[in-house]
């Protein structure tokens, strides 16, 4: 295995691009999970000790560092309720004590903790790659597909209240549907399928397919009733 | 190699490693010893965790060079010198200590939240364990364990009662105490397998196929043995020419000798095709990649519906040979023999019909039951069905071996010790002379290490080699190529009248043992046998049919056949009292037996033979019944404050064994030191439970001496003799009884060598504590200065008591589970709030560990109920291999209310009044809770797992 240790996040996305099949490397709750025979065949860029973990306000929002614990934001007194309740969606407490949110969207899996959340309350990344820095809607990372910029921080531009849904066989399992929202801004993490932006309905587009959490047809009826004053 | 300077509990350390290795590797090759893995590094059960700088983490999920500058504690650090802390005293009074892979794990959780919070809140305690996972004791004890650390730091002692105690003119036995080995454990000694393996050991690594169901016509190994660091290739065409099964049951087993080491045929994705001993895994990686297999690939059949087709493929279709019993017509029957296969030798008759894919049948019953239906005014007749739930230990199965004088040694974390000797010794054609098993502490067995799963292969392999070789299953191996309970399709149809009296049941068992018959007649006719005699019925018949398939391996899980039987059985009572329109907890009242009924049923029971009928003995049942539906308010509707969650309760009446009568047998020896201790030396294999603290317990009862006086080696083939093993709840009654009557033969001995020491007549001496004793007169005797006699130039021996056990009687443990759940009816969201089990055990010996035991397994079965699925693709392959995917329980799944209560009755057979206390309790949660989810939104769910889809498919939501 090859870690790579750079200086700053420019040189940290120097290296990417000169690895291309490198990943960065956070809080490695993902990376380094089951990884074991390919553990020497690959390449990390640590970008754990470059990267701000802090959670302050900014402006009319908060800003998150890319590698804020989960565990840091579901304690943290200056963020909605429901944004916190996401982040202790990872449910145990040494895995939420060391899982990055930056790591938490990169992954963009269908059933994130919280990317939901963060379309909800309109939150806004803050990336930076090799070929400068930009600003991205959740929603648009998502379907970017961008596996190449760091997410620096992820701003959150609403602080109103939300609710935030997760729907699993039991506490550790798999979800077969994470949901959010605030106001009008609704969003849904359907496992096996994919996610859905929007309003109320826009889970309808999503295609749902069988996986081990459930049928199809469970998680679209369960994406139409996640949320009580739209039952 | 880089060296990571750190401080690690308190001191300065230099850890020395690749840069790139896990923290939990390099901390255990550095002596942190009690840093452990049970999931191959996913992230999920706690084994692993240390608290780094501050906070608690996984070391495996953490790099070597991370930890530069960390200040970092291990479990080890929580000791002050050999002293465990206040918390690891806790957790061992508590009874949570049982088979403790992760137990120091936990106590460095608890040590931390306390050290931060001195009074957390039960929601503390939930996040502190949140991320651990714990099979063995449950997490209820945990809530306990702080409390009592809590109260010792406040008033110097503990206030809380640990538990109930249990006959006041006893010393020991009844009387919460600290087990024996709980101080070991929870400090992290090195008591497992793993921590025997020598340096410079070989690993064992099997190449396993990817077919459910293929002829294997050559295995070409020339180039895989070129591979450097390669010492040798097993295959199906270098293996012994061995039949033997490895179910590790008494001898002649009730299962068919259906395989070789490795097989000429495949029959489940991950059936061993080749053992390669080599230097390192990744050798032998590299040397599996080189094996050229030819595979002819046939149909596979998954399901018992399957099997059964006609002209379905057989699992099983070569010669069939018979020890004794072997039918008239068998040549006839073997004419159509595949030549290509391998044989299958019963012991003596199943009702096997391999030619169909069954593997063993049975049937019988009592009365007239097409009358006993046409008495009814209801009848109900339903089909459910059981999933295939894996016993997940949290240690995998692991073994190491080594030639020590020319014999085989293996350490072993196993339940049947000397099972292990007869099946390796036969595979290696060697008399069990030359095999030396020793059981190490097991963490976690369940029943899936009851089976011989991976010493059969190591052993012949050390054997054959010459070299020390090490082998441990990796998770995934344990889910697909290990043991699980047999999935099982019961029909049951029962008939009752309207004032509540069941005038008729019918079981139809169809089990699926898998690829190979392991327990395929006795874990199916524990459907039976375990449910129909707890009820006063009349007429009563089973039929049942076991069928070979191609999923992964079925066999031994705590509860056998029985949580299957208790799930059809009594949800066909709660479908049939619903009908009726009666209570169900009437039905049942009106419908169980009590002390002194004749069981009849039992004729038509035995495993393979004819059963016994005796009457029932020994029986809290009624007790059980009233007591919790008085805790639980049965028949008081509770209503849920937000209108989309329905509430409703339901039960289950249980009952288990304890043993085998007529087939266990246990051994034991108590020996006089020469200061006057004793040491106990028990066949008996404690699996955490804390069998040895049983021992230890008759010894200290009989002989009237400190429990501190009393060491107990268990388990060792060499210093302990036979013992048939611990499953089928036999070890408090056969184990223990052995103890016990060893202890009564030591306390004879020392009567008779005082009597002769001090010139008095036997019957003017007594014994008293602690350890002397007296004559009428007064004089006195210490055991020490006896034994010093005895055993000095002019004595007359060492004393050593010796007792075994044997039993036709039945102790037999009974009780009842309620629980109380919440349906969510537009989500089908699940939530136990309420989980009562009661169970009489006769005289719980170690009433704190009784009572974590029942927690522990009401969890597992909680899991089975609602959460746990091993799933395969439509090719056989199993699908949830970690346990994300598979879906244990954690402490948010236990229910918010659970009380495990002990009713009090005393057995006339169990040593002091015993009985068995863990098997049992894997039977109630399913039924309760099914019953339960029927009350509150009135819809039966008939699968396991009972999932929020089901429910809302059930309530006609999609
Ligand atoms: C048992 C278990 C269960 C899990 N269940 C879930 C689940 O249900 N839902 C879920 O969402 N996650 C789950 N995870 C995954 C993971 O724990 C979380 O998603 C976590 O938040 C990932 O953060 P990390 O910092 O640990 O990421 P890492 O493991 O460090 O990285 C994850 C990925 O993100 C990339 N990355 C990391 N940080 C950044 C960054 N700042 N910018 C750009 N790319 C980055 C990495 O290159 C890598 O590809 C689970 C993990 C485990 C071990
Ligand atoms: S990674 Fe924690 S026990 Fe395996």
């Amino acid at each position: 295995m090859i870690i790579l240790h750079p200086e700053s996040l420019e040189a940290a996305v120097e290296m990417k691009r000169q690895f291309p099949q490198s990943s960065y490397l956070s809080g490695g709750t993902a990376l380094l999970s089951l990884l074991s025979g390919k553990d020497k065949d690959s390449c990390f860029i640590d970008i754990s000790k470059i990267l701000s973990a802090e959670i302050r306000k900014e402006g009319d929002g908060v800003r998150i560092g890319g590698a804020a614990k989960l565990a840091d934001i579901a304690r943290s007194e200056i963020l909605p309720e429901f944004i916190r309740k996401s982040a202790g969606f990872q449910s145990s407490l040494q895995l939420r004590e060391q899982a990055t949110i930056g790591g938490n969207v990169a992954l963009a899996r269908f059933d994130s903790y919280m990317i939901p959340s963060l379309f909800a309350s309109d939150a806004v990344l803050s990336l930076i790659s090799a070929d400068g820095t930009r600003d991205l809607q959740v929603d648009e990372y998502v379907l970017s597909g961008d596996k190449d910029s760091i997410i620096e921080s992820v701003y959150i531009r609403s602080l109103s209240d939300g609710e935030a849904k997760r729907f699993a066989r039991a506490s550790h399992a798999h979800a077969a549907l994470t949901a959010a929202h605030s106001g009008k801004r609704y969003a849904y993490g359907i496992s096996g399928s994919g996610f859905a932006f929007g309003d109320k309905d826009s889970y309808s587009t999503v295609d749902f397919s069988t996986d081990l959490t459930g049928s199809g047809d469970y998680k679209r009826y369960l994406a139409s009733v996640s949320f009580k004053e739209v039952r | 190699m880089m060296d990571v300077r750190c401080t690690v509990n308190g001191r300065k350390a230099v850890l020395r490693g690749e840069e790139w290795e896990r923290l939990r590797d390099v901390l255990y090759r550095s002596g942190y010893t009690s840093v452990r893995d049970s999931d191959d590094r996913e992230g999920f059960a706690g084994s692993d965790t240390i608290i780094f700088s501050g906070t608690p983490r996984y070391s495996n999920l953490i790099l070597l060079y991370q930890a530069e500058g960390a200040e970092i504690i291990t479990p080890e650090g929580l000791l002050d010198g050999r002293k465990t802390n206040d918390v690891q005293d806790a957790m061992v009074a508590a009874g949570v200590v049982q088979s403790a892979y992760n137990a120091p794990e936990a106590a460095l959780l608890l040590t931390w939240l306390l050290d931060r919070k001195p009074h957390p809140a039960k929601e503390d305690i939930k996040e502190a364990l949140s991320g651990i996972f714990i099979r063995d004791a449950g997490y209820e004890h945990y809530y306990l364990a702080v409390k009592l650390a809590e109260e010792k730091r406040e008033y110097g002692r503990y206030i809380t009662a640990v538990s109930p105690s249990f006959r006041d003119e006893l010393s020991v036995v009844g009387k919460p105490m600290p087990k024996i080995d709980g101080k070991a454990l929870v400090s992290g000694e090195k008591l497992f397998v793993e921590d025997r393996v020598e340096p410079n050991s070989d690993i064992l690594y099997v190449l396993r196929s990817p077919f459910a169901h293929a002829y294997v016509r050559s295995v070409d190994v020339s180039k895989a043995l070129e591979v450097e660091g390669v010492v040798d290739i097993i295959t199906a065409f270098n293996c012994p020419d061995v039949y033997y099964m490895q179910a590790g049951q008494g001898n002649p087993e009730p299962s068919p000798y259906d395989r070789k080491l490795l097989n000429r045929k495949v029959r489940h994705v991950g059936d061993r095709v080749a053992a390669i001993v080599a230097k390192d895994r990744e050798t032998a990686e590299k040397a599996a990649a080189l094996i050229d297999v030819v595979y002819d690939p046939i149909e596979p059949v998954f399901t018992v519906e399957e099997a059964m087709a006609e002209g379905a493929p057989l699992v099983h279709n070569g010669i069939v040979e018979y020890v004794s019993g072997a039918p008239e017509d068998l040549d006839e029957y073997n004419k159509s023999a595949d030549k290509d296969e391998d044989k299958v030798i019963y012991q003596f008759p199943l009702h096997g019909d391999i030619r169909h894919n069954i593997a063993a049948g049975a049937h019988g019953g009592i009365g007239d039951i097409e009358k006993g239906f046409e008495e009814a005014d209801a009848v109900v007749d339903s089909t459910y069905q059981t999933s295939q739930p894996q016993c997940t230990p949290l240690e995998p199965h692991v073994c190491y071996g080594r030639i020590e004088g020319g014999r085989l040694v293996l350490n072993c974390s196993t339940q049947v010790p000397y099972h292990v000797r007869r099946i390796v010794a036969r595979i290696c054609q060697i008399p069990e002379n030359k095999v030396h098993v020793i059981k190490e502490r097991v963490g976690g067995g369940y029943g899936s290490k009851q089976d011989i799963l991976v010493e059969d292969l190591l052993g012949y392999a050390v054997w054959r080699t010459g070299h020390s070789i090490y082998y441990r299953n990796t998770r995934a191996e344990e889910f697909y190529a290990n043991s699980t309970r047999h999935p099982m399709r019961i029909r049951v149809k029962m008939g009752g009248r309207k004032d509540g009296t069941i005038t008729a049941i019918y079981m139809d068992v169809r089990a699926n043992t898998g690829p190979y018959g392991n327990h395929c007649l006795t874990v199916p006719m524990n459907a039976s046998s375990k449910t129909l005699p707890i009820f006063r019925v009349d007429n009563m018949y089973y039929d049942l049919l076991t069928y070979y398939t191609n999923i992964p391996p079925t066999g031994a899980y705590q509860g056998y056949g029985a949580p299957k039987g208790y799930f059809a059985i009594i949800s066909a009572m709660g479908e049939l009292a619903m009908k009726l329109g009666i209570d169900p907890l009437e039905m049942a009242r009106k419908n169980i037996v009590e002390e002194g009924y004749m069981l009849e049923i039992l004729r038509g029971l035995g495993e393979g033979r004819e059963g016994a009928v005796v009457p029932v003995g020994s029986c809290g049942l009624r007790e059980a019944l009233d007591k919790g539906a008085k805790m639980i308010e049965w028949g008081k509707r509770e209503e849920s404050k937000d209108p989309e969650w329905k509430i409703g309760k339901g039960f289950a009446m249980i009952q288990q064994g304890s043993g085998l009568p007529g087939l266990d047998h246990s051994n034991a020896q108590v020996k006089l030191l020469t200061d006057g201790t004793l040491l106990v030396l028990s066949g008996g294999a404690d699996l955490g439970t804390g069998l040895d603290t049983l021992s230890a317990k008759m010894a200290a009862e009989v002989l009237k001496v400190p429990m501190e006086n009393i060491s107990v080696v268990s388990g060792d083939t060499d210093s302990c003799m036979f013992d048939t093993g611990a499953y089928a709840s036999s070890g408090t009654y056969f184990s223990g009884n052995a103890s016990l009557n060893a202890a009564k033969d030591l306390k004879q001995k020392i009567i008779h060598e005082a009597s002769l020491q001090l010139g008095k007549r036997e019957d003017e001496l007594i014994i008293e504590y602690p350890g002397v004793v007296k004559a009428k007169d007064g004089t006195t005797l210490t055991f020490a200065s006896l034994s010093h006699t005895a055993t000095s130039g002019e004595g007359r021996g060492q004393l050593i008591g010796t007792g075994s056990f044997t039993t036709p009687n039945f102790a037999v443990p009974y009780g009842a589970h309620f629980a109380e759940v919440a349906v969510n009816t537009v989500t089908g969201e699940i939530k136990v709030l309420k989980f009562y089990a009661l169970q009489d055990a006769g005289t719980p010996i170690n009433p704190e560990l009784a009572l974590c035991q029942m927690y522990g397994a009401v969890m597992k079965s909680i899991g089975h109920t609602l959460y746990e699925d091993l799933v395969l693709d439509k090719s056989g392959r199993c699908v949830t291999t970690t346990f994300t995917d598979y879906c244990v329980p954690m402490i948010q799944e236990a229910p918010e209310d659970f009380k495990s209560v002990l009713i009090d009755v005393n057995d006339q057979y169990g040593p002091f009044g015993a009985k068995s206390i863990s098997e049992i309790a894997c039977n109630g949660a399913a039924p309760a809770i099914a019953m339960a989810i029927a009350d509150a939104v009135g819809v039966w769910i008939r699968t396991w797992p009972i999932t929020p889809e089901k429910i809302l498919k059930a309530l006609g939501r999609f």
